[in-house]
């Protein structure tokens, strides 16, 4: 077996090379990973600003398709004028019901 | 309670001003919801014959409407009743308002109920009688 101990020490070269390899690799692996996550998570970041600010365009856009009030205001009181307008019931009558109208 | 009519003929609806006109021709009569059953009960048949027939058909003077018609007596009152329905911001038919408050479209009677109970236990209105005075 005297041809096994240089074989043997180049085995344990190719080995210990391996190992250095892997190693390395693992590292560079390892960086790589590290680099996409951080990567992700900003653009995780963006999108997620993105979102928020299309919602409040939204909600701006939404405010501003609320058309706005149409005819006379139902927390008023208006005086309606009824001298020489046609009416029906006593002049001293406790409710006024007056309508505007037409007869198509 | 008491009714009031105010003319709101909407441009929209050509025929609606000389009914109008017609209606306040039978009101100087004292036959003005007599006339207004009318023009309800024979919906869009408003040529000048229709108007007139109608008048005949309640018991009006009809020589003395067809003036008031052909004059168009009371264009002047309608305009204001228009230019008083335009200030207060209306926009459609019909409109109505209980003592001032606004209900606008064909309303359920569930409406009207609330805003008159609402309107006779308002402070400063005349307290509602214990028996309903008659003709209200």
């Amino acid at each position: 077996m005297s041809s096994g101990a240089p074989a043997s020490g180049s085995l344990g070269y190719v080995i210990v090379a391996g190992i250095v390899i892997l190693i390395v690799l693992a590292a560079i692996g390892w960086h790589e990973a590290r680099r996409l996550r951080t990567d992700l998570q900003d653009r995780l970041g963006q999108i997620d600003s993105r979102v928020t600010q299309l919602q409040g365009r939204l909600e701006d856009i939404a405010k501003a398709a609320v058309p706005p009030r149409r005819g006379p205001d139902p927390n008023r009181v208006y005086s309606v004028r009824t001298d020489g307008a046609p009416s029906v019931g006593p002049a001293t009558a406790p409710i006024v019901i007056a309508e505007f109208s037409d007869f198509q | 309670m008491r009714i009031v009519w105010k003319n709101l003929p909407l441009e929209m609806h050509p025929l609606a001003r000389p009914a109008a006109l017609a209606a306040m021709a039978a009101n100087e009569q004292g036959k003005f919801w007599a006339y207004h059953d009318k023009l309800f009960a024979n919906q869009g048949k408003f040529a000048r014959n229709d108007l007139v027939r109608y008048a005949r058909e309640v018991g009006l003077d009809v020589k003395r409407f067809e003036q008031a018609l052909d004059s168009k007596r009371y264009g002047a009152a309608i305009d204001a009743d228009v230019a008083e329905a335009r200030s207060i911001g209306i926009t459609g038919t019909p409109a109505f308002f209980v003592d001032g408050h606004f209900l606008s479209g064909a309303k359920p009677y569930e409406d009207f109920a609330k805003l008159i109970d609402a309107e006779l236990v308002r402070p400063g209105s005349p307290a509602p009688a214990p028996t309903p005075p008659s003709g209200s």
